[in-house]
């Protein structure tokens, strides 16, 4: 019978919908077990249940989960709010200021563009991490806290206050009584135990979550529906970060079909969010466009952080496949922002009447991330790269000087150590080699190549040749590797550039059977740097000694003392000592020589039709990208405003706004 | 070799196609640069090392061997002259005696040369010397057209020549043996055919770097096959003529047969295939590269140059100059390849009309 609380069908008996689902099931039997999913469109988390159906839906228990709690009594604890620790300190952030705007007006129709057409609506399991996501979970949906944008602290998001124990183990949250899901369920404790009974399924499909989810978390109470209680295996300082990408409430009344079918069953139901937006059912079509659906009486309308934020009514995501063509586009009037990311869109792609007449405004905005870390990284565990000056001449030889001045136009600037952007832990000491052919040519004679080939290229005694083969998935880098490899041959190194696909270079690189490689992993949000995914020998090599695959560790670096240093760092509750550990192997690495900074970019740009609107200050210090925070919203009166100037030819003059607010000073 | 003592009627044919102006030109022209362009004669014109320097009562010769280092010009690098440089300094002084005599244009295909404080594509330069202007790296646009063609007409050259070889093995020995082995070649070619090439290409470029030896492999396995068809048609038919037949009475061999008799008889045909498989190999050399899956990066190429000009519509330069190039090589091939069909018409020397 619950099937019709997920169904959109309010008031059908409840009859007619078994009905339906049998007949559904034997079409499906009929045709091999396939369902081709739009009879599944139906079934969708955008439609308002009635109370009475509310009710079920939260008495609602699933047999698998039930037992799974079961059996792990330890971890999945019931209490009573009479049983809370005393003395708890609550705290709920609300000191911080708030960095959306009031004077956001709500309403108007945002028209983005979207490289691929989904291919589920899933936010877990295969196909499902993809930049979409973002749009429809990450940037959308409340955990239990969020970082604040501008201070780095945290604001409340599901719950209204926490309170943190004195290891730092263990983390109480409150849950917001006003908290509902978009089909009108309230978020209760339960759905956090489901949490952890879906997050572990092997149906979800999602190896990385199912280790997470049994690897970080020692246990979890509810004292009563509204107060949760969560154990961490690692006292870390920066406790509640395990809370703002993770353990997000799931809908159980949701997943009552939940099997091993799960990943094509689900794949087109729209999951009840508690974020603002919703997908309804007649609002997919299928590889074209999708529209998100403002949630008028959203519970966290006027809750502080969240108020002011997720302004237009409607978002229409359409495919471009591709970039330059949805450039034009946007050019055209047919979206209204433009993401920026390379300097010759913002200076000549972006040189057009629109632009010129101020009917676009471009908008570069200074922010202070950790950067995606843009570097070569030398494997360790190849012959000539093994040899620590060849390592340190690479480094001479790698002109990322005229890569900045020419192909980013003096805008980026260079990557100084392996971690940038950490503030106070990233080691200010450390200063990446500037090019130098004479110094590279120094250190390679060092190791022996000290001849001289009729092309111009190094070789040793052997008549080994000074060559090696740098690879990368980034085709779209095509120009600045071979900016590269012409200012290496003056060094006398010839890098030959192995440009493939980005699946195989990840497969190349994550099996180490690269040379040097030309990447970056992006980087969430953190306090300080992680170390042990990239240089601790748990990733290089497997106990045989032979070499490690499928982890980042891409320079294969394998040093006890390093081991020994990181594994304290991991541990450590001491933020001086984790300050300094940094610092000490930032130093490390620099000396090591086996990882190259590349560049960073200090800002995002972007490009949006002058009716979009936004705060004073744009945006905020920690924001990855304009979009992110969700902060802007659409004005009506300047957009008539501006079709009329448009009608008439009228030059409102060229806007170029750049916000440096948080620019770092050098 | 008396595959080429040619016959009274194909020096008659060859007259004709003399005769036939456009083709005529065409193939002069196509020639001419084939032959400017080629290995060890480009580097005349086109090239960053200079012809000929004198410096210091000697005189050097760096277009060919070994690299010149700064050093050895009074510069304080090791890495190669940039004799752009010397030029400019030797003109410093005007009371020296040392002189650089420069190729026309002096860039290579690869170096990147910026102009400080600009940024994106250059425009045409004359002053410079960068005739048809500069892509987003500062690469000298004529220079990659030159070395471009070089390496696309080399390309289809290699392509023609392997895939004629194996063509006329295989069809001559479907056409003049029959039975067993023509079914069952044709079996094995109509399977062949129905792999598809472009998307073996795009698997093996997105594995491993392809070089253009992996690249010809590729398009011979896939290419092969048509030429086939025509051989051995044209030897089924020349198989049965009378000629074949009296040779075969007076005791020649098979071998005999085929190479004396059949094949100087299909000459037509091949000669007719060359420019237009050329042709076709150049188009989807291109293509390939301008989808990103053909030459190794950075190796000078037009379709990459193309797919640089689409991209960067703003200097439009770069996608005329590509587009020109493109253009008037296929056409000059187009031309060449319909004055020697129609030269070889068999047709016009024969009494069915």
């Amino acid at each position: 019978m619950f099937s019709s609380f997920f169904s959109g069908s309010r008031t059908e008996s409840a009859a007619r919908r078994v009905a339906g689902v049998l007949l559904l099931s034997v079409f499906a039997v009929g045709c091999g077990g396939g369902g081709d999913g739009d009879e599944e469109l139906e079934v969708s988390g955008a439609t308002r249940l009635s109370p009475a159906e509310v009710e079920a839906a939260l008495a609602y228990r699933n047999p698998g989960a039930e037992e799974f709690f079961a059996e792990r009594p330890e971890f999945f604890r019931v209490k009573t709010e009479a049983d809370l620790p005393e003395g708890l300190v609550w705290e709920n952030g609300n000191e911080q200021e708030e960095f959306a705007s009031p004077n956001a007006i709500r309403g108007g129709r945002e028209r983005i563009w979207v490289q691929d057409f989904p291919r589920t609506l899933r936010v877990v399991g295969p196909d499902s991490s993809t930049s979409f996501r973002s749009f429809i979970h990450d940037d959308l949906s409340l955990a239990l806290v969020k970082k604040h944008p501008e201070t780095g602290g945290y604001f409340p998001g599901l719950c209204s206050e926490w309170a943190i124990s004195e290891d730092r183990k263990t983390v109480w949250f409150r849950l917001d009584p006003k908290a509902e899901f978009s089909d009108g369920v309230p978020v209760r404790a339960r759905h956090f135990f489901f949490t952890f009974y879906f997050m572990q399924s092997p149906w979800i499909k999602a190896p990385w979550y199912n280790n997470w989810y049994s690897e970080k978390y020692t246990h979890i109470t509810a004292y009563g529906d509204s107060i949760i209680g969560v154990g961490l295996k690692d006292a870390k300082p920066d406790t509640l970060r395990f809370f703002e990408e993770d353990l997000y409430p799931r809908p159980e009344h949701f997943y009552q079909d939940f099997g091993d079918d799960f990943i094509n069953r689900y794949a087109w139901r729209f999951v009840p969010t508690t974020g603002a937006y919703v997908i309804r059912a007649e609002d997919i079509r299928k590889g074209r466009t999708i529209t998100q659906t403002r949630l008028d009486d959203w519970w966290a309308n006027d809750k502080k952080f969240w108020r002011y934020r997720y302004n237009p009514d409607q978002r229409e995501f359409s495919v471009i496949r591709d970039p330059e063509k949805a450039l034009e586009a946007f050019l055209a009037g047919d979206y209204e922002m433009q993401r920026i990311r390379t300097p010759d869109v913002w200076e000549e792609k972006l040189d057009k009447p629109p632009v010129r007449n101020g009917y676009i405004v471009r908008a570069q905005f200074y922010n202070q991330i950790p950067r995606p870390c843009w570097a070569l990284r030398l494997n360790k565990s190849k012959p000539l790269l093994e040899d620590h000056d060849i390592r340190i001449g690479l480094q001479y030889a790698s002109n990322f000087d005229l890569v900045l001045e020419q192909y980013f136009r003096g805008q980026y600037e260079r990557m100084e150590t392996s971690s940038v952007g950490y503030g106070e832990y990233t080691n200010p000491n450390v200063k990446a080699r500037r090019f130098s052919p004479e110094k590279a040519r120094e250190h390679f004679a060092k190791a022996g190549f000290t001849g001289t080939g009729p092309d111009g290229i190094l070789v040793n005694d052997q008549g080994q040749r000074l060559s090696f083969t740098l690879t990368t998935g980034y085709k779209r880098y095509t120009d600045l590797l071979t900016i590269l490899e012409r200012e290496a041959r003056k060094a006398g190194v010839e890098l030959k550039l192995e440009i493939i696909d980005s699946t195989a270079a990840h497969k190349k690189s994550s099996e180490k059977k690269h040379e040097i490689v030309l990447t970056a992993l992006n980087r969430s949000v953190e306090l300080y740097p992680r170390y042990w995914d990239f240089f601790h020998s748990f990733n290089a090599y497997r106990e045989d000694g032979s070499l490690k695959p499928d982890t980042n560790n891409y320079t294969v670096t394998a040093y006890p003392e390093w081991d020994e240093l990181i594994e304290r760092y991991d541990t450590s509750t001491d933020l001086a000592e984790i300050k300094r550990i940094a610092h000490d192997l930032q130093q490390k690495i620099q000396d090591d020589a086996a990882f190259i900074p590349g560049w960073v970019r200090p800002y995002f740009q972007c490009a949006y039709w002058r009716w979009v609107q936004w705060p004073e200050g744009f945006s905020a210090r920690l924001a990855r990208e304009h979009d992110e925070l969700c902060i802007h919203w659409i004005d009506p009166t300047i957009k008539a405003e501006t079709e009329a100037a448009m009608k008439a030819g009228k030059d409102l003059g060229e806007t170029t706004l750049i916000f440096d607010q948080h620019k770092r000073q050098p | 070799m008396n595959l080429f003592r040619f016959s009274p009627l194909t020096i008659k044919k060859l007259k004709r196609f003399r005769a036939i102006r456009r083709g005529y030109v065409s193939f002069l022209l196509f020639f001419f640069l084939l032959l400017i362009s080629f290995w060890g004669v480009g580097e005349y014109f086109v090239s960053s090392r200079a012809l000929l320097v004198k410096y210091e009562g000697e005189l050097y010769f760096p277009t060919h061997g070994a690299y010149h280092p700064g050093t050895d010009f009074g510069f304080d690098y090791e890495y190669e002259t940039n004799y752009r440089d010397l030029k400019a300094r030797f003109a410093e002084d005007p009371d020296s005696e040392n002189w650089v005599l420069l190729p026309l244009i002096p860039y290579n295909p690869y170096e990147n040369d910026f102009v400080e404080g600009e940024y994106g594509p250059q425009p045409p330069d004359f002053e410079r010397r960068h005739f048809l202007g500069t892509d987003n790296t500062g690469r000298d646009i004529l220079a990659r057209l030159f070395y471009g063609f070089r390496y696309a007409v080399g390309f289809a050259l290699a392509y023609m020549l392997i895939v004629f070889l194996i063509g006329i093995a295989i069809g001559c020995a479907m056409g003049y043996f029959g039975g067993g082995i023509d079914l069952f070649g044709q079996r094995l070619i109509e399977v062949w055919q129905n792999i598809p090439f472009l998307y073996i290409v795009i698997i093996v470029a997105s594995i491993v770097r392809p070089t253009i030896g992996i690249l010809l492999a590729i398009f011979v396995v896939f290419g092969w096959t048509s030429m086939t068809y025509y051989m051995r048609t044209e030897t089924l038919r020349e198989k049965s003529r009378d000629y074949v037949a009296a040779a075969k009475v007076l005791g020649a061999s098979n071998w005999r047969a085929i190479y004396r008799h059949v094949l100087p008889n299909t000459i037509s045909i091949l000669v007719t295939f060359m420019p237009f498989t050329v042709a076709s190999a150049i188009a989807s050399l291109t293509a390939l590269d301008f989808l990103g899956f053909g030459l190794p990066v950075p190796t000078p190429s037009w379709g990459e140059l193309l797919q640089r000009g689409v991209q960067n519509l703003n200097a439009p330069w770069i996608v005329t100059s590509a587009f020109s190039g493109l253009v008037v090589v296929l056409l000059l091939v187009t031309f060449i390849g319909e004055a020697i069909r129609e030269a070889f018409d068999p047709k016009k020397f024969t009494t069915y009309r």
